[in-house]
């Protein structure tokens, strides 16, 4: 089970207590809000960031609190309007009795997928992305991680970029360097001289 | 209880007393039947979301299938 919030549009910016908090209008002045919430309230959870067009309020409706209980199958299972956290968890210890067995995680039968999608639109460009970018988390050892992170590298927007680059970076320091590995090798031969 | 419904009975408390939301769901906007009713309806295909996560990552809600997922809208105000 994973439980996402979807941070969204701001329903009451420059309103009441908040008048110093303005409607962001760049994603990364919502990332940024995002991430000050999760610091005042203490929360480690999953976040997604609703886009500037307000995907999520789009597909779900424009009140500020809901809770979707989407199910392994994909199928909307519970709609609660306001996320009381003691509804919500009779909605999910209802779900949890009525889980289908044996169904796996979609990405682990998608590498084929992977390969064969074409990026014709936005859409099938993010989710070949977010395809790739589950597998380059997952198969740290697979011999086209590299290219995969490549190809994140250099498309789609900046923030997506950034977050490649990043894992290139922290994967190139990881490798071993010639000057290490000679170390390591003369070290114990010095030893035996001694 | 589920730690994230700790969290979120933490977030649920802090947000509460807000004037601005205890007035809204007096309006009647949060009628829980009403809103199972209405689009995406219970028991329909969850509309896919194409988003991207704190650290840049991009995220396809269609992605997750074969576990269940709890979506939470929030915001900070």
């Amino acid at each position: 089970m994973r439980f996402v919030v979807v941070y969204q549009r701001e329903p009451h910016a420059r309103q009441l207590a908040f008048g110093s908090v303005p409607q962001p209008v760049a994603d990364a002045e919502r990332v940024a809000l995002a991430r000050r919430t999760l610091t005042e309230l203490d929360l480690a959870v999953d976040v997604w960031i609703d886009d500037l067009g307000d995907q999520s309020r789009r597909a779900f409706g424009d009140l500020p609190n809901w809770a979707i209980v989407v199910g392994a199958n994909g199928v909307i299972r519970h709609k609660l309007p306001w996320a009381d956290p003691d509804e919500l968890a009779l909605a999910i210890d209802d779900d949890l009795r009525w889980q289908p067995v044996g169904l796996r995680p979609a990405e682990q039968g998608f590498l084929s997928a992977v390969r064969a999608a074409s990026a014709q639109d936005d859409a099938a460009r993010h989710d070949r992305h977010a395809m790739l970018a589950w597998f380059v988390e997952h198969e740290t050892a697979h011999a086209e991680r590299w290219r995969w992170l490549a190809e994140l590298g250099g498309d789609g927007p900046l923030r997506q970029r950034d977050w490649a680059a990043a894992l290139l970076r922290a994967a190139r320091d990881a490798l071993p360097r010639p000057g290490v590995l000679r170390a390591a090798e003369t070290a114990p031969r010095a030893a035996e001289h001694e | 209880m589920h730690p994230m419904l700790r969290s979120l009975s933490l977030a649920a408390a802090v947000a509460a007393p807000l004037a601005a939301q205890m007035e809204l769901r007096r309006t009647g906007r949060y009628d829980r039947d009403e809103f199972a009713q209405e689009a995406p309806a219970i028991a329909a295909p969850a509309p896919d979301l194409r988003l991207f996560d704190l650290s840049g990552r991009p995220r396809c809600l269609a992605l997750e299938r074969g576990r269940i997922v709890v979506l939470i809208g929030g915001a900070y105000t």
